[in-house]
């Protein structure tokens, strides 16, 4: 119980960490706060700033500022951006949902593809097959998602044909949306299970040396199902925390490869956002993707409690 | 009484690899070395070739309690693994495991396993590391149920369950007859419910047996929430579900106080009156095994030095070493055996026990002396009768 304390003291803090940066920031930056709220790129005459100043609440003190932010946070206000004339937290949600579908398949998929590639080159990590995979999925943890985003885009879309090379549809239809996404999803589920694969790998050949392992096969139980009854479940308690520890990594990749194949999610946006200096929906951005990979944090705590008796030990 | 096991001319060694961690190919070099040095006498040292266990013949009568006993290090559990061929890819095995007409080191690994839990079972020595922590109590002790049943319980169930489900069906018939088909999947999920609940039951019956009162509430229980000697009862009952007819118990007093000896030895005595298995009982502890063994066999370095009865082995043993254990047990005041037993890997010549024997001989250095038997004991000591 105590734990659980502890744990939920921790992510409240760490929440309030991100929040707080959030609102530190563009007014810590040099220059005029205004101009870092509203972006740089945008032209206004003074006297429209000073209304701006005023409006934003910006000549009040920090701590009556702080309390008005929380509260638009809490009305879900994230500020207006004035190169997209739309209220960012309308811009963020019609994006993230195609960044989350598109990383969360990804993740999904390379989690069930590694975890079990990995499982079985970690019981029989002799043969030659099992060893040329895990060389392959070493070089493909290795390279950066958006490069092999690239070289995916050069060989399949542009000189076989096979896949279109931008946006997530021609037409809003179930079969259009998975044929662009199968090219990105392959390439950031391939990333992701490359890193399950080898934690994977290294984690079966460990457990597998275990007694409970060896008291499996002296209970009659054969070859691969001593690793699927027993060994699995145990080596794949590592991959939990990988997948919440990776799901910000893997975030930031898909991002670039969300540029790469040009899919309209929140990666562009942020691309866009730098290139025209566009604070307001950039914070937006970092302050959603942080709590997101801080939710799945929480998710794989949570898991991970699920998951493992020792964890939640009645006392 | 018939012989249920025998164990000819045990030969068990272990290439130590010091470059364990390099790549295969090197493993495969060393691997040839090691049988060339396999062929010729294996005196050198870079690849060194332990033999935990030599020349170890030893059978076991049905029903009979046979304790083996001698200092840790001596190749007691290598025996035990070897018997189960649980033994690591890295071993070797020589001689022969007679066990129901049948040479086990002869049979393949899946005719292997279908003996492992369920005509021979083990009970390791580290009780708490041999649960899996991530699976409950109830859940592994109806494994061995599951792994073993499906083939042997599926026509006598499927017959018994034929009978009830028939009844049932009868009166249900009458009632509705149009939804036959729906019926029959709620069959067969009924007699897998019916499967699942007889295995729980089954399960709570061995848990009771080892002194749980009430089975039903430990069985959601998991490893890391019990106490090593609940663990240790956990797994007595999960490796005798199936009324083995050998079982095997490694070391299962160490590690225990006092009173869970004592419990641990009724819980055994409970064991050989209520069934028929028999039991190879391995400790380093001879006043444990006093109470419970048919006969004691005394290891000394991978060798059988001495069988006897308990009683004969107690007030008059033959063997130096096993004088000497008597010794050192606290009743006779902890007189401890002087030296140290040897590196497996570069054994004395001779007898292997010379270097620590108080009434060696010349001839002790030299020769080797044989395992000689009479009067229904047998000892390895040319100054014994
Ligand atoms: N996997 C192994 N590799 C190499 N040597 C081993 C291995 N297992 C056991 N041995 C050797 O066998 C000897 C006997 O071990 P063991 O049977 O565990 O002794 P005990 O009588 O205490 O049960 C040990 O001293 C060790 O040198
Ligand atoms: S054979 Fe010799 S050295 Fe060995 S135990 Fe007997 S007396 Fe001692
Ligand atoms: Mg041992």
């Amino acid at each position: 119980m105590r734990k659980v304390v502890k744990k939920t003291l921790r992510y409240a803090a760490s929440f309030l960490l991100i929040v707080t940066l959030n609102f530190a920031l563009p007014r810590l930056m040099p220059g005029d706060p205004v101009k870092n709220l509203i972006g740089e790129d945008v032209y206004v005459s003074e006297a429209v700033m000073e209304e701006l100043r005023i409006e934003m609440g910006l000549n009040r003190p920090l701590y009556e500022q702080f309390t008005a932010y929380i509260g638009d946070l809490l009305m879900f206000d994230l500020g207006y951006s004035y190169h997209l004339h739309s209220p960012v937290a309308e811009v963020l949600r019609e994006r993230i949902g195609w960044t989350l579908l598109f990383v969360g398949v990804s993740v999904l998929l390379g989690a069930a593809l590694g975890t079990l590639l990995g499982a079985y080159a970690g019981w029989k990590p002799e043969t030659k097959a099992n060893r040329l995979l895990c060389y392959g999925f070493i070089t493909l943890s290795c390279t950066p998602p958006y490069f092999l985003a690239l070289l995916c885009l050069h060989i399949f879309a542009f000189k076989l044909g096979l896949f279109p090379f931008k946006g997530f549809y021609d037409v809003p239809t179930l079969g259009s949306v998975m044929h662009h996404m199968f090219l990105p999803v392959t390439v950031m589920a391939l990333f992701s299970a490359s890193r399950n694969f080898l934690i994977m790998r290294g984690s079966v050949i460990q457990e597998k040396g275990q007694l409970y392992a060896l008291y499996a096969r002296a209970k009659g139980l054969y070859d691969i199902s001593i690793l699927f009854r027993h060994v699995i479940k145990n080596a794949s308690l590592p991959i939990i925390t990988l997948l919440a520890l990776d799901f910000g990594f893997l975030f930031s990749g898909a991002l670039f490869t969300e540029i790469v194949f040009s899919l309209n999610g929140m990666g562009t946006l942020i691309y866009d956002a730098i290139m025209g200096k566009d604070y307001p929906v950039l914070q937006g951005a970092f302050l959603v993707i942080a709590l997101t990979v801080l939710l799945a944090n929480m998710l794989a705590d949570l898991l991970y409690a699920i998951a493992d008796p020792r964890v939640r030990r009645p006392t | 009484m018939s012989t249920l096991l025998e164990l000819k001319d045990l030969i068990v060694s272990f290439q130590e690899n010091e470059t364990e961690n390099k790549n295969e190919n090197n493993n495969e070099n060393n691997n040839e070395n090691n049988n060339e040095n396999n062929n010729e006498n294996n005196n050198e040292n870079n690849n060194k070739l332990v033999t935990a266990v030599s020349g170890f013949s030893l059978s076991i009568r049905e029903k009979e309690t046979l304790a083996l006993v001698g200092e840790t290090g001596c190749g007691k559990s290598v025996v035990a693994h070897a018997i189960m061929r649980l033994l690591p890819p890295e071993s070797r095995v020589k001689g022969k495991i007679e066990f129901g007409g049948k040479d086990l080191l002869e049979l393949s690994e899946k005719e292997m396993a279908k003996l492992r839990g369920k005509e021979i079972s083990i009970i390791f020595q580290n009780p708490s590391l041999a649960l899996n922590p991530v699976y409950s109590i109830g859940h592994q002790l109806a494994e061995p149920l599951r792994i073993h049943e499906q083939e042997v319980q599926h026509g006598k169930e499927g017959k018994e369950e034929g009978k009830e489900e028939g009844k049932e069906e009868g009166k249900e018939e009458g009632k509705e007859e149009g939804k036959e088909k729906g019926w029959k999947e709620k069959k067969k999920e009924n007699g897998k419910k019916k499967k699942e609940n007889a295995s729980l039951s089954r399960v709570a019956k061995a848990l009771k047996r080892v002194g749980f009162s009430n089975p039903h509430e430990y069985m959601g229980y998991y490893p890391s929430w019990c106490s090593g000697g609940m663990n240790q009862r956990f797994l007595i009952a999960s490796s005798t579900m199936l009324d083995p007819v050998l079982l095997i118990a490694d070391e299962p007093s160490k590690g225990l106080d006092r009173n869970r000896v004592s419990e641990l030895e009724n819980e055994l005595k409970g064991l050989k009156e209520k069934s028929k298995t028999a039991l190879l009982l391995i400790s380093h502890d001879l006043g444990f095994v006093q109470q419970l063994a048919d006969r004691v066999a005394v290891m000394y370095a991978g060798e059988i030095v001495e069988i006897a009865s308990p009683s004969s082995l107690f007030e008059s043993p033959y063997h130096p070493y096993t004088q000497g254990l008597l010794n050192s047990l606290p009743e006779r005041g902890f007189v401890p055996i002087p030296g140290s037993s040897p590196p497996l890997s570069n054994p004395p010549a001779g007898c292997r026990f010379h270097p620590r024997c108080s009434i060696k001989e010349k001839r002790c250095m030299q020769e080797r002396p044989e395992l000689k038997e009479s009067n229904g004991r047998a000892v390895r000591c040319f100054l014994c009768p």
